[in-house]
């Protein structure tokens, strides 16, 4: 018996009707077409399946689309600008921090809820920031060097205060 | 891997999920983070027909301060939650440091201390903490309510005193005495995301800054089908001075109080060697602790 079912999703509310025992990546994959966030393990080992539940981090494998009834959602195709790439997903381009890509957007939206709570952090505060993020090409030196420019870049620009 | 197909019912009040637990009984499973659950549906390991959401029953997520003095911890407070109270690290401070390191940060913003203590598996990271503070669970069922002390809870691997109609609905912290210190350790093969090979929660109350040990509570985790306290270790410890020596001690007679098995995870006598290692560590910290008057 499917449920109804209201996402704000990228900031546009989406009202639909799923099956209650569909988790919310199945949901934003085969419903709405947001196959940016992958399933990976859906065991919550791997992250790649990480979204932003009202700015928080969290393995949309693990969570029911029924209990995001309500909920303002952020997946990789909502966080660039029309014109740019968000300040992180350049810094993983300039760094070269993708290869398969496959990690990526669970990297990225893990990245920005950790920003947003530490905005200056330290190499080793980055490293357990994303220890909920797999990458199997083994790329985490040049993730984490992304990281710590996308901290740079986003800091708000010196002297500017009154 | 076949889809397995549940209803699930999202009750708006702790009442309300009680009677929706008593309707379904066996055949129903609670879900808070569904870090446990739904992974063990996704990998065949339970088979609901229906799932009873505490999602929508907001005192659950909830921090606040009872009559009693006690600090009440809402059973659906996340990991992440827990961690991060300045009150609860005051009262719990060991609680607060399993919190902490459990799985990723993605996990710890879902798993809730309820669904960690109810799945009561033997690596649970906050159980032993929980017992090592006296926390006391209250539990919420069709025939009213009752509390259980944390460490008279969990009966075997995955087996609690819970019946089938009742909600874990609060974990109640007391006020600790002055001069009060705890402390959690854990042993993992890497840093995150990795179930407990040996946890030792450990709880000192002084007689005074510099005095003797009037109370001393150790619980230990994944040594045994349940958190085990260790009655030999505590016993060296109580109306003695914490010195070096004393706490090594006490380390060493909390080895002959585990009961820990061979696993892929470790083996029984590196689970050992982990014990004494880990109280003995726990214990110098809790001690600082304690004659620094934090909890």
């Amino acid at each position: 018996m499917r449920k109804p079912l209201r996402l704000t999703v990228n900031g546009q509310l989406h009202q639909l009707a799923v099956n209650p025992y569909r988790t919310l990546v199945e949901v934003l994959r085969e419903d709405l077409g947001l196959t940016g966030t992958k399933q990976g393990c859906g065991e919550g080992d791997c992250g790649a399946c990480t979204v932003l539940l009202d700015g928080v981090a969290v393995n949309s494998c693990l969570v029911l689309a029924v209990q995001a009834e309500g909920r303002q959602i952020t997946t990789i195709e909502g966080l660039a600008r029309p014109d740019a790439l968000h300040p992180i997903q350049q810094a993983f381009v300039d760094h070269g921090a993708i290869q398969c890509g496959f990690c990526t957007p669970g990297v990225i939206l893990r990245v920005k809820s950790f920003l947003d709570e530490n905005p200056a952090p330290s190499e080793a505060e980055v490293r357990q920031g994303i220890a909920g993020n797999l990458c199997r090409c083994t790329g985490y030196q040049k993730i984490v060097e992304a990281v710590l420019a996308a901290a740079t870049a986003l800091q708000p620009a010196q002297g500017d205060g009154p | 891997m076949a889809i397995w197909r549940f209803d699930v019912i999202q009750p708006d009040s702790l009442e309300e999920a009680v009677a929706a637990l008593a309707r379904h009984g066996q055949d129903a499973q609670l879900i808070a983070g569904g870090t446990d659950l739904l992974r063990d549906i996704h990998l065949g390991l339970k088979r609901p027909r229906w799932v009873i959401s505490l999602d929508r029953i907001q005192a659950l997520g909830l921090i606040s301060e009872g009559p009693d003095g006690s600090l009440v911890v809402g059973s659906g407070v996340t990991m992440t939650a827990l961690g991060a109270d300045g009150r609860v690290r005051g009262r719990a401070t060991a609680l607060a440091e399993a919190a902490r390191g459990m799985g990723s940060p993605q996990v710890r913003n879902r798993a809730t201390v309820g669904g960690n203590l109810c799945n009561a598996r033997p690596c649970a990271d906050t159980a032993p903490p929980a017992i090592a503070c006296d926390a006391l669970l209250l539990l919420t069922g069709a025939a009213g309510s009752r509390e259980v002390s944390c460490g008279q809870y969990m009966t075997g691997p995955g087996q609690t005193v819970r019946k089938a109609d009742e909600i874990l609905q609060e974990i109640r912290l007391p006020r600790l005495p002055l001069h009060t210190g705890s402390a959690f350790l854990s042993a993992t093969n890497r840093k995150a995301v990795e179930i407990t090979i040996t946890s030792a929660a450990v709880r000192i109350t002084l007689e005074s800054a510099g005095g003797p040990i009037r109370e001393a509570m150790i619980a230990l985790g994944s040594v045994g089908p349940i958190p085990l306290r260790s009655p030999a270790a505590e016993a060296v410890l109580v109306g003695q001075l914490p010195v070096d020596t004393l706490l090594a001690r006490a380390a060493s007679a909390a080895v002959g109080d585990s009961r820990p098995i061979d696993d892929m995870r470790a083996g029984a006598a590196y689970r050992k060697w982990m014990v004494e290692t880990l109280v003995a560590r726990a214990l110098q910290i809790a001690c600082q602790r304690a004659r620094e008057g934090s909890t």
